[in-house]
């Protein structure tokens, strides 16, 4: 382990028991997240790619101490973060924010902006009132909103103006670590850019480490340095995020690519479109659990777990197939 | 023009008046959408896309919303003057919408077999349920739901977002409608499931030579879907053409921007190019050109006049006082 990591995620599984069934049966469980281990380092930005009930938001919650794991260790700035208690998990947590997909859901609507922003200076106290109104001025200018915004409620706002909210409600506390749960998948095309843009510049600004959640492709590639492709609760494919790009190598990750849209109309690629749904978590595939769906599966993928296949330095991937795709580069 | 042309939309003008004063949704659009083809309409949020879309089909509530058209006609019929019990029997018939969110466009208490029956029944009185039913469950197979005889008796809270889509799909070309209007539909989507929705629906639409209004802010989508593209800005339309001409070379600076705005694969840059602000209150939209204050080419003269929608080469128009690669017209 590099010393420059800010988080580290040791074999950490979240399971959450299903309810009902008969009485001497085993209990089923949803195996939402499996296995993960990976470390965010210190500024980088950290790519979480998957489909909607891949585990990417509990994985997250996992990692903010929101949700005590089935078993696995979640270490933030070296420490083991659920064996700390009280006081010393609430400092500990101060450091990390996250934005929330849904601006509008995740706003009190009844509150007005200076409620929002200043609410977390108010739960970690030692703020006076004009304080508290002087950095919300200036955290509202940071992301681009003025002092005017300062007594209007969220129902004012369009859906980036509210994202920004957000943003300015996360960072208040000067947190070393953000997690940005898809935080453009809810807005306008045009808006993305401009909230992409936004936290990229914070980022600069206040050193800030990110872990990005999205399932777009086209989005992560230009932001992340690092990323892991997940899927039904496991790492399919993870690594430096140029050397993914350039050379896919777990069929999941190449479905990924070719569903992202584009607006080339010279050269139409011909394009494989990944064949029906996620299956559902409470009984996964056994063996490789992509293999419902992946073109190449065969009878060993739906018996045999894929190892883990080093296809380059830093650059890693559970497919039985991978070791062909190593030669072949 | 000859009865190839499938709706034909003239002069359509939609007002909100409200406390705070009028809102003037939509100013005077032209839409024309031919027989089997596919028109996008392409927008930001707030640009009166779906005012549009649900003045066409006449579901506007009216009031509040005061509603101004020269003519609606639907396949040579002119809807402008029909009541609205006369409406009823063209929607769903001659022209059906898919609506954006699957979970709140179907009902929550009915299975989404009997939602599909519904559309069979009011329009057909003579059909018996037992063909309904035979009728939907093919219609579910149409659209590729996987064992559609069991999900006929699914409620929609049991179906993944994709497939809840799907039935929306199949609910639209129940009846073979002519014109299909799509608000959004793939909005709410995975880019996985976002795909395999896209392709259905074009799928159904070359199959049934429909003819298909999608509205979208997102230009991936429609880039390898429609035939021709208008742009809306704040209630009106900015720019029309065809959509290989578009991508290839826009002509109006929100264009231009909306391109920029999509996430490449093959950006290598790490900047992201953005329009700046949004789009104005439609409450105090700005004097002159509507996009002027975002717009980085403009000048005096576009703050002062609107321009008009000018045509510009073969069946293009643009509303702009200085539409981008002028070389190209030369």
């Amino acid at each position: 382990m590099s010393d420059k990591a800010l988080v580290r995620v040791e074999h950490l599984n979240v399971f959450f028991p299903v309810r009902g069934g008969l009485p001497f049966e085993k209990k089923k469980q949803v195996e939402a997240v499996c296995d993960m281990t990976f470390e965010i380092r210190q500024g980088e930005t950290f790519g979480l790619i998957g489909e909607s009930g891949c585990g990417k938001t509990t994985l997250a919650n996992a990692i903010l101490g929101m949700r005590p794991p089935t078993s696995g260790k979640v270490f933030f700035k070296g420490q083991d973060l659920y064996a700390l208690k009280g006081k010393d998990f609430k400092a500990l947590r101060r450091d990390m924010q996250m934005i929330f997909q849904d601006p509008l859901s995740s706003l009190n609507p009844r509150f007005d902006v200076l409620d929002i922003i200043s609410e977390p200076m108010q739960i970690r106290g030692g703020f006076s009132e004009e304080e508290m109104e002087a950095r919300t001025v200036e955290l509202l200018e940071m992301v681009g909103l003025s002092k005017e915004d300062l007594h209007r409620h969220p129902s004012d706002f369009s859906g980036g103006q509210r994202q920004r909210i957000g943003i300015a409600r996360a960072i208040s506390l000067h947190p070393a670590f953000l997690v940005c749960d898809e935080p453009v998948s809810a807005l306008d095309v045009s808006v993305h850019a401009q909230i992409l843009n936004l936290l990229m510049r914070l980022q600069k600004e206040l050193g800030m480490t990110y872990l990005f959640i999205s399932h777009n492709l086209a989005v992560v590639k230009s932001i992340c340095s690092h990323m892991i492709v997940m899927y039904l609760g496991k790492a399919m494919e993870w690594g430096p995020t140029d050397k993914i790009y350039k050379n896919p190598v777990h069929p999941y990750t190449r479905a990924l690519l070719d569903a992202v849209l584009d607006i080339d109309v010279d050269n139409k690629k011909e394009k494989k479109l990944i064949q029906g749904e996620l299956p559902s978590p409470i009984d996964p595939p056994k063996g490789c659990r992509f293999c419902t769906r992946c073109e190449y599966a065969t009878e060993k993928c739906r018996t045999e777990a894929p190892p883990t296949v080093k296809v380059e330095p830093g650059h890693y991937c559970a497919c039985h197939f991978a070791e062909g795709c190593v030669s072949e580069a | 023009m000859s009865g190839q042309t499938m709706l034909d939309v003239k002069n359509l003008k939609v007002i909100f008046p409200t406390p705070g004063g009028i809102i003037r949704a939509v100013e005077g659009i032209d839409l024309t959408i031919d027989r089997g083809e596919c028109v996008a309409l392409v927008g930001e949020s707030g640009c009166g896309k779906s005012v549009t879309s649900q003045a066409i089909m006449k579901l506007l509530n009216t009031p509040p919303a005061l509603m101004q058209v020269d003519s609606l006609q639907l396949d040579g019929q002119e809807l402008k003057d029909l009541s609205n019990k006369e409406m009823q029997r063209v929607r769903g018939s001659k022209v059906s919408m898919i609506f954006q969110d699957a979970m709140v466009a179907l009902n929550p208490v009915m299975t989404v077999g009997r939602q599909i029956d519904e559309v069979f029944l009011c329009h057909d009185k003579n059909m018996k349920k037992e063909e309904a039913r035979k009728a939907s469950i093919k219609a579910l197979e149409l659209v590729g739901v996987p064992s559609p005889a069991q999900r006929y008796k699914d409620f929609p809270h049991q179906l993944s977002g994709g497939m809840r889509q799907r039935v929306l799909i199949a609910m639209a070309f129940a009846c073979q409608p002519q014109l299909i209007i799509a608000d959004e539909p793939t909005t709410a989507l995975d880019v996985t499931i976002q795909a395999q929705v896209l392709s259905v629906l074009s799928e159904m639409q070359k199959k049934h030579r429909t003819s298909l209004l999608l509205i979208t802010h997102d230009l991936s989508v429609v880039a390898n879907m429609a035939d021709r593209i208008y742009v809306m800005y704040s209630g009106k339309i900015v720019e029309q053409s065809p959509a290989y001409e578009l991508f290839k070379q826009p002509r109006h600076p929100y264009t231009e921007g909306l391109l920029g705005a999509i996430p490449k694969l093959s950006d290598e840059h790490h900047e992201f190019i953005q329009i700046p602000d949004s789009v104005p209150s439609p409450l105090h939209k700005p004097t002159g050109c509507y996009f002027h204050p975002r717009c980085r080419y403009a000048t005096e003269e576009c703050a002062k006049k609107m321009p008009p929608l000018a045509p510009c080469g073969e069946g293009r128009a643009v509303r702009c006082w200085h539409p981008l690669g002028k070389e190209v017209q030369a």
